[in-house]
């Protein structure tokens, strides 16, 4: 007896197609990965991927407002100029605005003043202490930002530091593409370099050496402003979303360079005068030994810990009091 | 400007009463020795103004 058994044609190719699934860039990476190991390196970049610390502005421990700054500011952030008028702030987003997606409490605003002396230049800066990370990769910087001067000479620099100097003993990877346009509505930019091991030169870095990212400009006709919100620097080829840390964290990520504490006092109980001491234990550890401010008295013992704050000659019952908060800076 | 401290692990910055000490990996201890070295710091450059600086005496 002969069975005949008739299959239905078909066509191979649109099988193939239909079980194909739709998936992102990632979820090819994920289905194709063969270990632990691979899962890990297709996701890795969830969390701490923003190489700048309060790159949202809202850590702000030595004020909120900087005439004529010359050093830092908001947290982690450095301003320079050699001209006068420029006054730095940390401003607030209207609730519910839609322009910057994210929510973020807050930005950044460099209040510019008129000059057009040829040898001035202004520079907003932050330094990465682990510059190491990026050496021999692409990192991609990103944000929000406006601009209603018209400035002249502008441009970012990422620059590889060998030391805490401002603009020498560095290697600067300019940006191709230059400054910012100007413009009166909030507008994403990204900016990309490469950062090549040759960067380095060769050279000896110090305890200090770090990547540098600074945007500069060096002349602005007519007064205005420029703002950022959510600045984000990180390693790879496409910016990522910003990376809201919680509040207690980026702060704690702040400390580690600079803290603030509120002023303290000790009485002397005994009858004699004496030197009084006050030790400051810091919240967290610093990156290196900080130098102390006090109001009032002097500071020795100093270490990446805590800090003693010393006033000479106090007499017996009368109070050493600070009069003024303590800081610790560890700044780059 | 700088003064000397009864304490030898700090110097101390007059400008602003900050009490620095003395680590290689701290940023102004850096400035302090480029200070010796007879620069100064105009605007955002070093400048070379001098053969060197010299310190204060420590207060008494």
């Amino acid at each position: 007896m002969t069975i005949t058994v008739t299959k239905q044609s078909f066509k191979l190719r649109e099988i193939l197609n239909a079980l194909r699934k739709t998936v992102g860039i990632k979820g090819a990476e994920l289905m194709q990965s063969n270990s632990v190991a691979d899962v890990y390196n297709a996701i890795r970049p969830v969390m701490y991927r923003n190489l700048l610390i309060n790159g949202g502005f809202q850590i702000a421990q030595r004020g909120t407002s900087f005439t004529d700054p010359g050093g830092y500011t908001l947290d982690r952030w450095m301003a320079q100029s050699n001209h006068t008028g420029s006054v730095v702030s940390q401003q607030s987003f209207t609730p519910g605005q839609t322009a910057v997606p994210g929510n973020p409490d807050n930005y950044y605003r460099a209040s510019i003043a008129a000059t057009t002396a040829a040898a001035d230049r202004v520079a907003i800066m932050q330094r990465v202490e682990n510059y190491k990370q990026v050496i021999g990769r692409t990192i991609i910087l990103s944000g929000w930002y406006k601009c209603s001067a018209m400035l002249n000479g502008a441009n970012w620099l990422f620059q590889i530091k060998r030391s805490n100097g401002f603009y020498d003993n560095s290697t600067e990877l300019a940006d191709p593409l230059g400054g910012l346009p100007q413009t009166n509505s909030w507008t994403y930019f990204t900016r990309k370099v490469f950062v090549p091991a040759s960067a380095l030169d060769g050279q000896t870095m110090t305890g200090t050496a770090s990547l540098g990212l600074v945007y500069y400009y060096q002349s602005a006709p007519v007064a205005g402003t420029i703002e950022f919100a959510n600045l984000q620097l990180e390693v790879g080829e496409q910016a990522t979303p910003f990376e809201n840390r919680p509040y207690a964290t980026e702060l704690a990520l702040c400390q580690r360079y600079f803290e603030v504490n509120g002023n303290m006092y000790v009485r002397n109980t005994g009858t004699t005068t004496q030197e009084m001491r006050i030790t400051w234990v810091f919240k967290t550890q610093k990156r290196a030994t900080p130098t102390i401010s006090v109001g009032t008295g002097g500071s020795t013992g100093v270490s990446v810990h805590c800090a003693t704050v010393y006033q000479s000659d106090i007499a017996g019952g009368a109070v050493y009091d600070t009069s003024s908060q303590f800081t610790a800076s560890a700044e780059l | 400007m700088y003064q000397l401290t009864k304490y030898a692990d700090t110097v101390k910055r007059v400008l602003d009463n900050a009490y620095i000490p003395l680590d290689p990996d701290n940023s102004d201890y850096q400035n302090y020795l480029k200070w010796l070295d007879g620069y100064e710091l105009q605007g955002t450059e070093w400048v070379k103004t001098s053969e060197g600086n010299t310190p204060l005496p420590a207060d008494e």
